[in-house]
Order: structure tokens, then sequence, then C-alpha cells
């Protein structure tokens, strides 16, 4: 006959605490009493029907998933864990007498965490798995989640996960070894790049104890921290942290190095596997990164616990940041939603001999969305000629949208190259002036559409022009979050008449001596190429043909736009009333724009006379009528005028008279 | 030198003038009113201003019939207020020039004012055209407006109310005109209020060398 002691063990137990059982009422079930069970790892071995035949049978009851639980709970890892201060019928609350019933009511967890149960709540997480909480975790187990390092994090979410689709990611590996799942799937959650010194041991890196490092740096019961910081600065420099390693491996710790991981510092369990950010490698790559504000290394202390201290920002410098990575959020691409895989979507290889190497992606990622612009620019003679493709132009990091350019940076575009353009424009009648004020594209790219357009901007006391920005704006009204567009254009017709412009400049005038350094605002004007067309030309066309700009008829007074900033940081574009170009309703600042040729009177003109002629119809008779009134005082004015000065002539006369 | 008092304007000339004047005054003033109403307000409500404005106006038509019935009774009219052929070629060129010119040099006026002949070629000119065309027009265009509908059969052969009220108002501000230029020049006597006291006492003292 074969027995397992167990079964006699757990037999004795029982017939021991079965005058516990008769006087339940008057003894609550203490640790002990569960832990007799359950702190022990024999209860795994009796077999699920005796196991049922020891509690209280119960029908109607769901059975409850155990997760990562077990029926055994190892009484040390318990007593260490983060739930080691509670007692068994803390969170088991439907035990109130032994032997228990067959099954447990589950343990509600929101209990003593509110709120992460209710973000977690909310998460597609739950929505989709329906996992309760001890799917993941092990309560009886659990450490404070600042005592796991990166491996154990990801243990976590591979339970499950066992198969992650991560072939889009550049370099899986690489983002595996250092980061935990989170990182990327809990948007909300804080995050912290940590640091920490280990040393091989069995083929396997442990941590560097203080007794180590105090033998390598001599600083025996001192406090480490004060021994590597050696510009007593607060903070961990790399230089200070090469010096360590350097200390530690001539010390004898040939293996020794630093683990670097990016943890979540303060997790919020709304996971997600799909938002937009998640695949935005923009959201680490930059400095704008989340875990930037906490780089931390972990330094052991006397007492053999690690404590953290702060490193450098500099550290994170050896991170390979996308390029111009403050620029792209900022750019035309990133503002559209394009992300850095839709373009180097076959970027497999970043690092090459530990350096960066950047495959070009080829022009036809460009033309995947700009293919109108492809298909002119190809015709071009640029193209034929330089066979240069989009990106030798225009960085598409950095682009910002081409409204917001001014004349002088979509020139600089083309001085890349065209060095001596202003030697090949000698022949050019006031060449500075043309190359100060107009891209080169208002000439080479004669099928372009150009604009007339004004902007705001403040003369300050020493007499410069400043650009005004939303912020500027509306400080200056008074009003933090108004809607400038609709301020000014108050008939809201979406176009702004000269009469708009003007009161909007008064009404900033009157408040402006609220900001001491502005003197007073108007508006500046440019002509600039409203819609590019990619087909530049060098020779021939058009492009040395004065009247197309010098003339009434010039394409471009018929684009006359106003810049108005808004709130979000871009700019909204209003058609202005072309009547501003006379400088006939007291706006100011337009008087150095001035096209030689714009003053012709055409037949529209005299149109346009006839029509303001006629719209003026009744009230002409006031005109009329006050003219005859002025005459009539004009003569009276002038007469008395005379009378007095010759008042001497006529009193000679009288006199003579006389 | 000696100084002669002769008589210039009778009384019922006098007293047609100042009620005349009067009567322009304030419907020139209700004028400005009814023309920009909530702008200038002289005479209280728009209604009121109206009210005067018509009294005013009826004022002035009575007047006229007061002035143009002495005159025609007196058979003076014809002779005071239509310029002849040599007032138009010789006087108002000369007067012109007086005013314009000999004026300021200190010269004597060309044309010395009797109780047969109290009009000098400019002023016979400028009368002639304001009491036979411009105050008739006046009056008649302000009958038509003082009702609309009565008239409108009328109006509408001259193109409208729209086109009577311009006459109506266009001529107003010749009034408004006149009104200046006609006190200024009413300083150029031998003295400056020698004029303005003629026309109270009906006197007026000239100098007469000798």
């Amino acid at each position: 006959m074969t027995y397992c002691p167990g079964i006699l063990v757990l037999v004795f137990a029982f017939l021991l605490s079965l005058p516990v059982f008769f006087l339940a009422d008057a003894w609550a079930v203490s640790d002990d009493d569960c832990l007799s069970c359950h702190g022990s790892s024999d209860i795994l071995d009796i077999s699920k029907a005796d196991r049922l035949d020891m509690v209280v049978p119960v029908t109607g009851i769901k059975k409850v998933s155990p997760g990562v639980t077990s029926l055994y709970v190892d009484q040390d890892k318990y007593a260490s864990s983060v739930h080691g201060d509670l007692s068994c019928t803390d969170c088991h609350t439907d035990i109130t007498q032994l032997p228990h019933k067959q099954y447990l009511a589950p343990v509600d967890c929101s209990m003593c965490h509110s709120d992460i149960a209710e973000q977690y709540k909310k998460s597609r997480h739950f929505k989709v798995s329906h996992k309760p909480c001890w799917a993941c975790h092990n309560p009886h187990e659990e450490v404070p989640v600042e005592q796991l390092n990166q491996k154990q994090r990801i243990s976590i979410c591979l339970r499950c996960h066992k198969k992650t689709s991560h072939d889009w990611l550049p370099q899986p590996e690489t983002h595996f070894k250092y980061l935990e799942c989170t990182v990327c799937h809990s948007p909300k959650a804080t995050k912290g790049m940590f640091l920490q010194f280990y040393s091989k041991k069995d083929g396997k890196q442990a941590p560097i104890t203080y007794s180590e490092f105090t033998k390598a740096l001599g600083a025996q019961g001192k406090d480490l921290y004060v021994k590597i910081d050696l510009n007593k600065d607060g903070q961990l420099e790399p230089f200070e942290i090469k010096a360590v390693l350097k200390q530690l491996k001539a010390a004898g710790l040939k293996d020794c190095g630093l683990r670097e991981q990016i943890l979540v510092t303060n997790l919020y369990h709304n996971f997600t596997y799909k938002v937009k950010n998640i695949k935005d490698c923009a959201m680490c790559h930059t400095s704008m990164s989340p875990f930037y504000k906490t780089v931390e290394a972990e330094i052991p202390d006397k007492d053999g616990s690690f404590k953290k201290y702060p490193v450098s920002r500099a550290y994170l410098a050896k991170m390979p940041p996308i390029p111009n990575q403050h620029a792209y959020l900022k750019s035309v691409h990133a503002e559209n939603g394009v992300t850095c895989l839709d373009c180097h979507s076959e970027f497999k290889v970043l690092k090459k001999n530990g350096k960066m190497v950047v495959k070009s992606p080829g022009i036809v990622v460009c033309a995947n969305c700009h293919s109108d612009i492809m298909d002119k620019y190809k015709k071009s003679l640029h193209y034929r000629v330089s066979k240069k493709i989009c990106y030798n132009c225009h960085n598409p990091h950095s682009v910002k949208p081409f409204s917001q350019l001014t004349a002088q940076q979509r020139k600089a575009i083309c001085q890349k190259c065209h060095t001596d353009a202003l030697q090949q424009h000698k022949w050019l009648s006031q060449p500075n002036v043309h190359f100060r004020y107009l891209e080169c594209t208002m000439c080479h790219s004669p099928k372009a559409s150009k604009g007339i357009v004004y902007y705001f901007r403040g003369i300050t006391s020493d007499g410069r022009a400043v650009r005004l920005a939303y912020k500027d704006l509306a400080t200056i009204l008074g009003k933090p979050k108004v809607d400038i567009a609709e301020y000014i254009n108050k008939a809201q017709s979406g176009r702004v008449s000269a009469f708009e412009l003007a009161a909007f400049l008064k009404d900033l005038n009157k408040n402006v001596k609220k900001t001491k350094d502005l003197k007073y605002i108007d508006v500046g004007v440019h002509l600039i190429v409203l819609k590019p067309v990619h087909n530049f030309t060098d020779k021939g066309l058009k492009a040395k043909d004065c009247i197309v700009c010098h003339s009434a008829n010039a394409s471009f007074y018929s684009k006359v736009l106003l810049e108005i900033p808004q709130r979000d940081g871009g700019i909204q574009t209003l058609p202005l009333d072309k009547s501003v170009l006379t400088g006939a309703h007291g706006i100011s600042g337009v008087s150095d724009f001035y096209l030689l040729g714009e003053h012709r009177l055409t037949k529209k003109d005299i149109e346009d006379l006839w029509y303001t002629i006629k719209s003026i119809g009744y009230r002409w008779i006031d005109i009329i009528g006050v003219m005859i009134i002025l005459g009539g005082l004009g003569f009276v004015g002038l007469h008395s005028l005379f009378r007095i000065l010759t008042i001497k002539n006529r009193r000679k006369s009288r006199k003579y008279d006389k | 030198m000696t100084k002669e008092r002769i008589f210039l304007h009778p009384l019922p000339v006098r007293i047609w003038h100042w009620i005349h004047a009067i009567g322009i005054v304030l419907l020139v003033l209700t004028g400005i009113q009814l023309h920009v109403p909530g702008v200038i307000s002289v005479f209280g409500s728009f209604k009121t201003a109206v009210a005067i404005h018509n009294f005013c106006g009826f004022l002035v038509l009575g007047d006229y019939c007061l002035w143009l019935g002495y005159y025609v009774i007196t058979g003076k009219l014809i002779k005071l207020y239509v310029p002849p052929k040599t007032d138009i070629t010789k006087g108002l060129p000369q007067q012109a020039a007086f005013y314009l010119y000999k004026y300021f040099k200190g010269e004597e006026p060309p044309f010395q004012p009797c109780a047969d002949e109290k009009f000098n070629s400019l002023q016979k000119c400028a009368y002639c055209f304001i009491m036979f065309v411009l105050v008739p027009l006046q009056i008649a265009t302000g009958v038509m407006l003082y009702n609309i509908r009565f008239f409108k059969p009328v109006m509408d052969v001259f193109g409208g109310v729209q086109v009577v009220d311009a006459v109506h108002l266009i001529t107003s501000y010749c009034f408004v005109s006149f009104l200046f230029v006609h006190l200024y020049l009413c300083t150029l006597g031998h003295t400056f209020w020698a004029h303005f006291k003629a026309m109270i006492f009906g006197y007026e003292e000239v100098h007469t060398p000798g």
C-alpha cells in the first residue's frame, strides 16, 4: 500500500483543528489557521477530489480562475511581499469559519487599489480579456514594482503574449533589451531610465555590491555617491560613470558594465495596443520623451540596499535620436500624422559598426503622397540637368508648411546649391532690392500662383520690426483666448475689409502701451509664392520679363491675403480687400511697398471710379452742398484776410479824401 | 466831405426782410435736424422740428407774397430786381473787380445806392436769381413735400419725391452759403454796421464828397 505522508499530516492537522470548527464563532480565523493547510507545498500533491472533501461543499457558486496564484502560499515570499503585513482574511473576506467553502468569492482588489481598478476596467485589456488582477500579478508574492527589473516586468506580459509581432519595429531585439512593454503600451504612465552597475557572476549579470564598490574605489564606510560624483554637482555625468567603470575593471571586476533599463515609474493600468503614439518613434527618440525627466543610477548603500541617484541628461545623448528630433514634431509631416515608419518602413538596420547608418528611403517614398509635384518636377529642367530629388532641397524632418516660410527661408533652399545667385543676377536692375524681398521662384516658376501677403508686426522702441505671434496679439488685446480671425472679420464674411484691418490695428495700438517693449503695431507685407509649381526654369519663358511683375495686371494683385496667427500656433490666411494697397485707410507700414508700374491707370480703375461715384448716390447732394457752403465761407475767409491786411490802404485814402 | 442820410428801405420792406431772415434761419436749423435725425437735435423731438419747419415754411411763403405784392403795387419790382443788359456786361465785372481788388487798394465803390436804385449790379443779379428762382423753387418743393400724397402726381412729373427732395436740399445748401456771404458783404459798407443799421432804421448814412 502506498500512502502519502502529506495526507497523514493533513488528516492529523484536520483532527487537531476540529475543536476550532466547533468554536468558529468564538475565534476568528488566523493566518496560522490558513497556513496550516496552504503554507505547505504538500497541498499541491493532494488530488482535487480529496481537497474538495476537506472543505464545505457549496452549490451555485461560480468557480474563479486562480490566475497565477497557487493554493500553496510560500510563507517567506508572502512575508516579504508587498502584501506581507496583511492577514489572509483581509482579502479573502468570505472566510469566516473553517473549513471554508469549496469555492471562494473573487477577492476585490479595488478595496485598496481603487484607482488602479478604475484605470484597468476602462482599458481595452480588461474589455477584451476580462482578466482579473491575479491573472498577471501573484498577490502572495508580489514585490514592490520598483524592485522588479526589466526582464521580470516583461515576463508578466509574456505569460500570455507569447507571440509578439513587433516585426515592424526597427531593431526589435534592442528595444526588448532595454524597454519593458508598458513603456509603449501604457502611454499615460510616467517613465524613467535607470542605470545599474553589474558584473558577471556564473555567467549571469549581478548588481555590484557595496563591498565590491568600496574595494575598487577605496571608500570604505563612506557614501559611494560622494566618491563617484567627482565634480560635486549633485548628478552623475557620463565621464564620471566611465571613470567608475574603469576603476571597477582595474579592481578585477573584468566583466562589469552598466545595465540600462527604461522602466515605468508610476504605472497607469490603461493598456492599449492601438494608439497613434505607440508606433511613433518620436515618443521616445526625442528630448521630449517622457523618461527624460527621470534618469537615475542605482548605487549600493552601506546597508546593502540600492539607492537611486540622479544622472545627467547628457547620458541620454547616446540614445539614437531621430533626425532633427525637435523640429520633426513641428514639421508639416508630423502635424499631418506622418510617422517615421510611414516613410522608413524598410528600415531594419540602423546601427552598423557601432555607427548610425541612415538608409535612404528612395524617391518613391515622397511620391507616395506628393505624386503631382513629382510628375511636374520630373519634367523640369532642374531635374533633367541636376537629377536632384526632393530631399536634396527639402529636409523632410524639419519642413515647415510652405506657407509659413519667409521669403528669406525659401530663398535659402535654392541657395544651398546656387551660391552665386547674386552674381548671376547682375543684369537685373537693383538686384539687391529684388533679392531682399523676393524668393527665387517668384521669377523662376512662372506658373506658380503668387500673392501679396500682409502680416502683423510690432515696431520695437529701437525701431526693429518683429513679427507678432498669436500670444503677442492676444496679450496686447487683453483677451487670452480670443479667435483673432473672428475678432478682425466681425462681418464673418471670410474676407477682411480694409476698414476691418484698420479698426483692428487701431484696437491694437490703443492697447500697445501695456507692453513696454513695443512702440506701435502695423502690418508688414511681402510678395510670395502661394502655391509652388515645381517646374523650375532658368532660361527662356518669362524669367527675364520684368512686366510679369511690374504691371498693374501682375497676377499677384488678385491675391491679397492677411496672415492671422492662430491659437494652436498655425497661421490662417484670409483674403484681404485690395484697397489696402492704395494706403488709403491710414494703415501704416505699407508705404515701403511699391512696385514700379503698379499705379498705371487701367480701364478697370475707371470702372471702379464710376461704380464708386454711383454708389455714393443721393449722398452726392450733401457733398456738393457742403462744397457750396465751404465755397461761401472760403470767399468770406479770404476776403476778410485781405481786408485786414489792407486796412492801411483804406485809412490812407480816407485821410486823402478828408 | 459831408454826411448825408438817405432813405433806402421802406417799413414794409424792412418788416418783410426780418421775417424772411428769421424764417430762413429757423428753416435751416430745423432742416439740419431733419436731415441728420438723431445726431443734431436743436428743437427737441423730430416731430417738433417738423412742426417748426412747416410753420416757418408757410411763414416764408406768406412773407414772399408780401414782398411780391409790395413791389408789384409800387411798380418797382422790375426796376430794382431785374438787371438791365449794361449791368451784366459792365456793372457786374466792375463790381466784382471792386470787391476782389479795388476795395483792398482803398478805392471808392463804383456804385452809390439811392432810394430808387439801391442795389449794385452784383446785388441785382444775385437777388434776381434768389428771389425769382431759388426762393420760389424752395417754396414750391417745400409745399410739395409738405403733402406728398396730394402732390404726388406733380412730383412724378419732375421725377418723384427723391428728385424734389434733392432740389429742396441743394437749394437749402445754397441758402446757407448765401447767408454767410450776404452777412459778410453787409459789413463792407462805409462802416462795419452801416448796412445793418440801414436795414433796421431805413436810413443809411453815406459820405458824399463836397
